[in-house]
């Protein structure tokens, strides 16, 4: 588990340019948007790619991930339960 | 008067503007849903021209998107008088896309690939234009700024007549980059219903031949209205505030009076149309029909605020208001009066909204009416602060300063020496990066006092977002690694710098992007004189940014004050 927090963050920090940001800067409990790293609405479609693309998952929309993004932490339990590469 | 003296649709519902608005009125739709379109294999429903279709119109040695340009603009000139090969004739096209698909074709160092500007460099030619083609790329309201940029010209004595073709084409390229948005509907859309889906994508090119004579029967253009709402790059202000006030600002209580319809924007995504509604319900035309056209075209981009006003134009010449096909229950909460089944009206004067990315609105009033032409007054401009950078250099009102870093990184450095305001910086491509840095330093503590809707951006460019394009395109080529990235494809769009800019400096006045087929002084200061004659603005942030690869770019901006 603690290694998938830390490949979460690394894509996170990859694929939305979070330029000279390191994971452990990344509370695994903090919320993502908003408050926290303030991340937006492209950035919730982002992530969607890096579900698809890293773990296989597909979400429709952002409505749908609203839960799952909440935190990093949020984010990593989904991909342990739903991955499918 | 900027009279309209011919028009063409060219769609998958016909060839011509006839046959279009026959297809409209008979309540057809060219939309068509696919499993799996152009090498993407999503189900889309998009409005996408047969393969009989494209076959007829492919013109042998260009590309599919200069092919219908050149048969719109061809057939609309058939109607005319208008001659292409005056030197007096204009052609301007608005696009949001070009043909960008070729790019994939093209090795990445050469630096003759086919940019906007030399696409329409290309069309002009073979159509006999012997001036300059113009490209604006303003994303969905690039067809509003094509005519407004052609009226202004006219006005300003340039030319006598303009061409003007708004057009994009479906490819694999927005197919992908919108399915990473979300945003596309299952289904043929429903503008302002409770149940829309999203929007739908379709191809289309249509034309307005603009005549300055001053005289003559037909529809034309009273008068048009640009801005920025400064509220983000891709999700519309929840407000409607840029659109409202683009009404707002043209709209006279006798205009409202003749006013038979509004033709809105109506993509039928969620945001759009919720905005749109309270932006036309706060402008004061709640009260008045509203129609929209995308359940027949789909979002033609480029194209929908030229294919749209021809709609409508001929619906009242027959004393009609077509319906919102699909529309059966709103799902808005502005106060509008959306048109379910067609309506009869004796008056001919409407008005077209839009609203894109890049948070650009536009609205243009047309009518059959004659009415007092805007007032146009030439206005001097004095260059307050200059800024330059190359790979190598920044120079600040005429000082060279000091830099490190060189290249791309250069850029960076500037943007944490300077700027470091937490934005999305990082997730721009270097057009915009260089774009949205140099603009920045020229604005700091440069605008204060000044109202932000006083305040225009009038960028130039060759390449425009040309490195972007390519990111973009290797994030779907392979099926296999089918991951397009909604904030790479966003910056495809050359013009979304500008809402970057807008909202870091609290911008709210008119921010075009003109793209041309090569670096063009005189033409930059001609259209820089016919707009702010037209907008008269308090500060203009304009100039030239250019970024054909990663270590060859250009930014030269100035910031104009107007002189009391």
């Amino acid at each position: 588990m603690e290694q998938l927090v830390e490949d979460i963050k690394l894509q996170i920090i990859d694929a939305l340019n979070l330029e000279d940001m390191t994971p452990d800067q990344i509370d695994n409990d903090a919320p993502l948007f908003g408050e926290g790293l303030g991340l937006d609405s492209i950035d919730a479609l982002e992530l969607i790619v890096i579900l698809d693309k890293c773990y296989g998952i597909k979400l429709k929309s952002p409505a749908e991930g609203k839960e799952v993004f909440k935190s990093v932490n949020c984010i990593a339990d989904y991909v342990q339960k739903h991955r499918t590469k | 008067m900027m009279r309209i003296d011919a028009t063409n649709i060219t769609s998958p519902l016909g060839l011509t503007t006839a046959e279009n608005y026959a297809a409209v009125k008979r309540g057809e739709t060219g939309l068509k849903v696919m499993d799996g379109c152009l090498g993407v294999s999503v189900r889309f429903c998009v409005g996408m021209f047969t393969e009989s279709q494209r076959a007829a119109l492919q013109v042998d040695g260009c590309s599919w998107f200069e092919s219908l340009v050149l048969h719109s603009v061809q057939e609309a000139l058939s109607h005319s008088s208008v001659q292409a090969s005056s030197p007096r004739t204009l052609l301007v096209i608005g696009t949001s896309t070009a043909g960008i698909e070729e790019l994939g074709e093209v090795p990445e160092k050469d630096k003759n690939f086919l940019t906007p500007g030399l696409a329409a460099q290309k069309v002009a030619r073979r159509l006999g234009f012997v001036t300059t083609p113009l490209v604006v790329s303003n994303a969905c309201i690039s067809g509003a700024t094509a005519q407004m940029l052609a009226q202004r010209l006219m006005e300003a004595g340039h030319y006598d007549a303009a061409v003007v073709c708004g057009a994009d084409v479906l490819s694999s390229f927005v197919l992908a980059g919108f399915d990473s948005f979300k945003a596309l509907s299952p289904t043929v859309c429903r503008p302002f219903d409770l149940e829309r889906l999203g929007l739908n994508i379709g191809e289309c090119a249509a034309t307005m031949v603009l005549k300055n004579d001053g005289q003559g029967e037909g529809w034309h253009i009273v008068d048009g209205c640009l801005n920025n709402d400064a509220y983000h790059v891709s999700a519309p202000i929840p407000s409607g505030d840029g659109i409202c006030r683009t009404i707002q600002k043209i709209l006279t209580p006798e205009l409202k009076d003749a006013m038979a319809c509004v033709t809105a924007h109506g993509t039928a995504t969620m945001f759009n149309d919720q905005m749109e509604s309270k932006g036309i319900a706060n402008a004061g035309l709640g009260d008045i029909p509203t129609t929209a056209y995308k359940p027949h075209f789909g979002h033609t981009f480029g194209a929908s605020g030229v294919v749209e006003p021809i709609i409508t134009m001929c619906s009242l010449d027959e004393g009609l208001i077509l319906p919102v096909m699909g529309f059966e229950e709103i799902g808005v909460s502005g106060k509008i009066k959306v048109c379910a089944t067609a309506e009869s009206t004796s008056k001919r004067t409407f008005i077209k909204t839009q609203s894109g990315f890049g948070s650009c609105n536009g609205s243009v009033i047309y009518s059959r009416e004659s009415w007092p032409a805007p007032a146009r007054v030439e206005v001097s401009y004095e260059t307050v602060r200059q800024v330059s950078i190359t790979p190598e250099s920044l120079r600040m009102d005429g000082a060279d300063a000091p830099v490190e870093a060189s290249g791309a990184t250069l850029v960076s450095e500037l943007y944490k020496k300077y700027l470091s305001d937490g934005s999305r910086f990082f997730k721009m491509d270097l057009f915009s990066r260089l774009a949205y840095i140099g603009t920045g330093l020229l604005a700091k503590d440069s605008l204060e006092g000044i109202a932000p809707e006083d305040i225009a951006i009038l960028l130039f460019t060759v390449n425009g977002s040309v490195l972007a394009d390519r990111k973009h395109l290797s994030t779907y080529t392979h099926p296999d690694e089918y991951y397009p990235s909604p904030s790479v494809f966003i910056n495809t769009l050359p013009n979304v710098v500008l809402g970057e800019i807008a909202m870091k400096n609290t911008i709210k006045g008119e921010t075009t992007l003109v793209m041309l087929p090569e670096r063009d002084e005189r033409l930059k200061e001609m259209i820089f004189a016919a707009t702010t004659a037209a907008t008269r603005p308090a500060a203009v942030l304009c100039g030239w940014v250019d970024c054909p690869a990663e270590d060859d770019f250009f930014a030269e901006l100035n910031l104009l004050k107007i002189k009391e």
